[in-house]
């Protein structure tokens, strides 16, 4: 079931009403990623402000959950709802949920960025909620029926463990044919029936037009569709497909229990739910207007439709994925549509994530624009920062005492009050990490100016450096740290680089940036915050450091575990309070702070010892940065990237990471002083987690789009291997390749991975809530390219 | 001794927040709550949205916290009134008696509902001044009634005074008292009779502090010494 953007606070009130008529709580899923995390803080400040307990779990692969799940059955006893958060649209949810939505009455709400939404999650019913934005046109989607899987995509990852590999088998879901044909047919329509015909087909208000007609054209449709099927000379790649609808077909097993309960989960939709409706009274509309223009021609070409049904569903989940709005913007949106819509905290972790997304690719220029206008507005709503209100701002010394000025005496001691917690919306440079270190370094460290000069090449120093002498900076000034070089400096910067910057070709080198105030006048940018809590997530925590630096103690490596506390911690650092009361209320009355609980001790980046919050995070994303930006260099250098007709490709093994030892001694744990290859083995891979990986793959595209050796005709996606010691396999990630920098291109990389572990033997995991992402087997991996390079030379 | 008045401001913040508040409700419910706390309120409620009504300072907070309720700050707690309050304070001699007897706990819980920032700092300086005042002039306010010495307990009224000095002065002041008591009392003794000193200052609202733990030091010495 979908809620559009109005109706956002309907699936809230519904958790709340469902979790108090049943003394239930919540558990939040959330993906590991800022912007996850940001909406769990959201959402999870709105239940405790109704009083409704939740719990809160972060997941990054669906095993993992799926385990979760079932050595937690006990737990999720009292569970009433389930938020998703960032993850699960593209995913048969009633599948995946199946035994809790058999054996409980709980709901799953899914807020995903990533799309495109499985259509079983849309048609399914009031048990699965789907929190969609307006981008998505309802009109385009394939109406309901069959095939909601579509052809080639998530069924075939089920029916690939049935066929393809030979000797490896998939790790994927392992469900059997079987239960796939009664989970579909669980929410066919009745129209499609098993091809003895034994259930006459009811006619219900959003059938397919198709089927408005005669019984008979039914079975002779579906007849005559197996046999297009046998003679369809199909490539290699149709086989598999066509013969997993055929054996879909033909286990017939139509659940007759089940197609009455979907006829009236459909009419029950159609006489509840003002939103569902909406959408599916445009359905029915489109349905009933197509049906009275080819009503005649409907006995004659029920088949054309199905066809072009069939294609329409096949478009729909090929054409590559691509993201939608963040979730922390949707559940900032959810809350000011509910009463809280004053609330600073929210409105500045919606800030956060939307940052975060534009910041890693899932969102182009125009969304973050958009977004970014929005947020904008409500910022000047809760803080006017007008000539009237700084006026009626203004605080006298005098006025306070009550004392009159001395006669003749003019002056009057202005007050100057903290504005701890204020946020504004400014442009602000592409720099990297600016308020939190020099400017030289934020400077060489950042993407943009980076791949624009080449800054790790001499010239391209020289050139940084001249650049900044024509600003009239001296070089000692721009290392020192920002917030203490000479406030006229400062204030000149963007007025300078106005100026020169063209002459070097520097365009477009500010974006509307988001930042709070904390303690006095020190100023945290919503970038930095995304870039630090992103450090603390992907790096090592201080057990897994623990556990690396003494060699007798070789624990098992849970991976999981790990995770959840590196989760743990960076959750931590997002914490913004400001006041002891606000929204995130960890201050008890008498305001005892921890390090890093509370923004305003968070001073020009506070303290950045520690191994956790927020200034640990922006000295670790520091490091990360530099790491990357190494790997990349070195990458060039060796020219370890290939070019293939199709796509560019480059291996990242653990000693690919250049000669910067000494920042990776920090974020990956090993030990420097043994080179035995069992401790190579037992390296983490900083590079092997996805967010790090976007970020170099996006370095390396802006780096070649600078030097122009990517463009035009040399263009080509990119594909990167990362390597992950310790369970010997590698990570494969797809990215598109878009030939401005900030607009976005659909990735079809997630079809053509799948398609080509079914055409190999090996050991695959498409676990990852990314489409694009696939953990092949260490000795599997070259051939994985090879084959996908054929793959994709004979689409 | 620090802890003491730690427990002391708890204490004070604790019993503050019984106080009456105006508040203006976003929802509706229909019956009354119950209450334990209060001696004037034994419940609270209805509840009409959009309609100013008084509950519990502790109420107030936890509605304002949840977005269910606006907390109207009270008069006397505003910038303006606060400056008047203060000149009259640096003017007159005695401590006025226009404040709550809770005012600066009240004001520290209300803190983060305020609209203006400068609140805080006019109720700071009211709080040093009136403090000031207690100690520079106690021992005038006092000399008079100690003297007299009537029966075995002292007691020094002062009017107007609240909370916040009371915590702040008191401990000390008790001390004091019951060290005086000690050094008058083996006078006493001498001239005849037995007794204990205690020191006990009274609010103008007829609100009792019991100095049982000065007393109770003053009972260790005789034993120590005896």
């Amino acid at each position: 079931m979908i809620l559009g953007m109005n109706h956002w606070h309907f699936g809230y009130e519904q958790i709340v009403q469902d979790c108090r008529n049943e003394d239930g709580s919540v558990l939040m899923l959330c993906n590991a990623d800022v912007d996850a995390m940001a909406s769990a803080r959201i959402l999870s400040y709105l239940l405790r402000s109704d009083g409704i307990p939740y719990q809160l779990y972060p997941c990054t692969n669906y095993q993992a959950l799926e385990s979760y799940l079932k050595t937690n059955e006990s737990v999720l006893e009292e569970v009433e709802a389930i938020v998703m958060l960032n993850f699960g649209a593209s995913k048969n949810l009633t599948r995946l949920f199946e035994s809790q939505l058999l054996t409980q009455d709980l709901k799953v709400y899914v807020m995903d960025c990533r799309k495109p939404v499985h259509l079983a999650n849309i048609y399914a019913g009031e048990n699965i909620v789907v929190f969609m934005d307006d981008t998505t046109n309802m009109e385009e989607l394939p109406s309901d029926g069959d095939n909601l899987s579509g052809g080639e995509s998530t069924s075939d990852e089920e029916g690939s463990s049935e066929e393809g590999e030979g000797d490896g088998e998939s790790d994927e879901d392992d469900d059997s044919d079987m239960d796939d044909s009664q989970a579909d047919e669980g929410e066919e329509e009745a129209g499609f029936d098993d091809v003895e015909g034994d259930a006459p087909p009811q006619p219900m208000p959003q059938q397919d037009p198709a089927y408005d007609g005669g019984n008979e054209s039914d079975h002779d449709d579906e007849h005559d569709n197996d046999n297009d099927d046998d003679d369809a000379t199909a490539a290699p790649v149709d086989d598999p497909e066509k013969s997993k609808r055929r054996s879909r077909d033909d286990a017939p097993e139509m659940d007759p229990a089940s197609s009455p309960d979907s006829t009236s989960k459909r009419q029950k939709l159609t006489e509840d739910d003002a939103t569902a409706v909406e959408t599916d009274e445009d359905d029915s509309r489109r349905n009933s207007q197509e049906s009275s223009n080819q009503h005649e021609e409907e006995f004659m070409d029920p088949r054309e439709l199905h066809k072009q049904r069939l294609v329409k569903l096949r478009q729909y989940y090929s054409s590559g994925s691509f993201f939608g709005c963040p979730s922390a913007y949707v559940a900032y949106r959810l809350a000011a549509q509910l009463r809280f819509g004053d609330e600073k905290d929210l409105l500045w972790l919606a800030c956060v994530g939307v940052t975060d997304a534009y910041l890693h690719a899932r969102l182009d220029l125009t969304g973050f624009a958009a977004l970014s206008t929005d947020l904008k507005e409500s910022i000047f709503r809760l803080f006017p920062n007008d000539m009237y209100e700084r006026v009626s701002n203004t605080v006298y010394a005098e006025d306070l005492l009550g004392t009159t000025p001395l006669e003749g005496d003019e002056s009057r001691t202005r007050i100057s009050l903290s504005d701890n917690g204020r946020i504004i919306a400014q442009n602000d440079f592409r720099f990297f990490l600016l308020r939190q270190s020099s400017l030289l370094e934020s400077m060489v460290h950042s993407d943009y100016i980076s791949t624009k000069f080449q800054v790790w090449t001499k010239k391209g120093m020289q050139r940084l450096q001249e650049l900044l002498a024509k600003m009239g900076y001296p070089l000692d000034e721009c290392k020192q740290p920002f917030h203490m070089m000479k406030p006229s400096l400062k204030r000149q910067l963007q007025h300078k680089l106005v100026e020169n910057g063209p002459e070097y070709e520097l365009g477009n080198w500010q974006f509307t940036s988001f930042f709070r105030i904390t303690g006095y006048q020190s100023l945290l940018s919503a970038s930095d915050t995304s870039y630090a809590v992103t450090a603390l997530l992907e790096c090592e925590t201080p057990t897994s450091k623990a556990i690396e630096d003494d060699p007798l103690n070789q624990q098992a490596w849970d991976e999981e575990k790990m995770m959840v506390e590196a989760f743990n911690i960076a959750y931590d650092a997002l914490n913004c309070n400001t006041t002891p009361n606000s929204a995130n209320g960890s201050g008890t009355w008498n305001g005892v702070l921890a390090e890093g609980r509370d923004t305003s001790t968070l001073v020009n980046g506070g303290s950045l010892s520690g191994s956790t919050g927020l200034g640990a995070g922006l000295r670790m994303a520091m490091t990360l940065q530099k790491l990357v930006i190494n790997t990349a260099v070195s990458l060039v250098d060796r020219e370890a990237i290939t070019r293939l007709r199709h796509f560019r490709y480059a291996y990242l093994n653990c000693t690919s990471a250049g000669e910067n030892k000494t920042a990776r001694s920090e974020l990956v744990p090993s030990n420097s002083n043994k080179k035995s290859a069992k401790d190579e083995e037992h390296k983490h891979h900083v590079f092997a987690k996805p967010l790090a990986l976007t970020r170099l793959a996006h370095f390396l595209m802006d780096m070649h789009r600078e030097n122009g050796k990517w463009t035009g005709g040399k263009s080509r996606p990119l594909v990167l291997l990362a390597e992950k010691p310790r369970t010997g396999t590698y990570l494969v990630v797809g990215y598109e390749y878009p030939e401005r920098a900030g607009t976005f291109m659909r990735n079809t990389f997630g079809n053509n991975f799948e398609l080509t572990a079914k055409s190999m033997n090996g050991t695959f995991r498409f676990d990852s809530f990314d489409s694009n992402v696939v953990e092949v087997n260490g000795d599997d991996v070259q051939r994985f390219i090879e084959q996908l390079h054929y793959l994709m030379d004979s689409i | 001794m620090a802890s003491r008045k730690f427990n002391l401001c708890h204490e004070a913040s604790f019993c503050a927040e019984n106080t009456p508040v105006t508040v203006v409700p976003s929802f509706s419910y229909k019956s009354t709550l119950p209450l334990m706390s209060s001696q004037r309120q034994s419940s609270v409620g209805p509840f009409v949205a959009g309609m100013p009504m008084e509950v519990p300072l502790w109420i107030a907070k936890v509605l304002q916290q949840r977005k269910l309720a606006q907390i109207q700050i009270p008069d006397w707690l505003s910038p303006e009134s606060l400056t008047a309050t203060l000149t009259e304070e640096r003017q007159e001699n005695m401590l006025t008696d226009t404040l709550p007897f809770y005012y600066f706990e009240i004001a520290r819980s209300l803190q983060w509902a305020m609209d203006s920032k400068s609140t805080m700092i006019v109720l700071q300086d009211l709080a040093n001044v009136r403090t000031d005042k207690i100690r520079s002039h106690f021992h005038e306010m006092s000399k008079g009634d100690l003297e007299k010495n009537e029966g075995e307990l002292p007691e020094i009224t002062i009017t107007g005074i609240c909370s916040i000095e009371l915590n702040t002065v008191g401990p000390f002041l008790q001390r004091a008292f019951s060290d005086y008591g000690y050094l008058t009392k083996s006078q006493k003794q001498a001239a005849g009779g037995d007794f204990e000193g205690e020191g006990n200052t009274q609010g103008s609202e007829g609100f009792k502090r019991p100095s049982s733990l000065g007393s109770r030091l003053l009972k260790l010495r005789k034993k120590a010494l005896s």
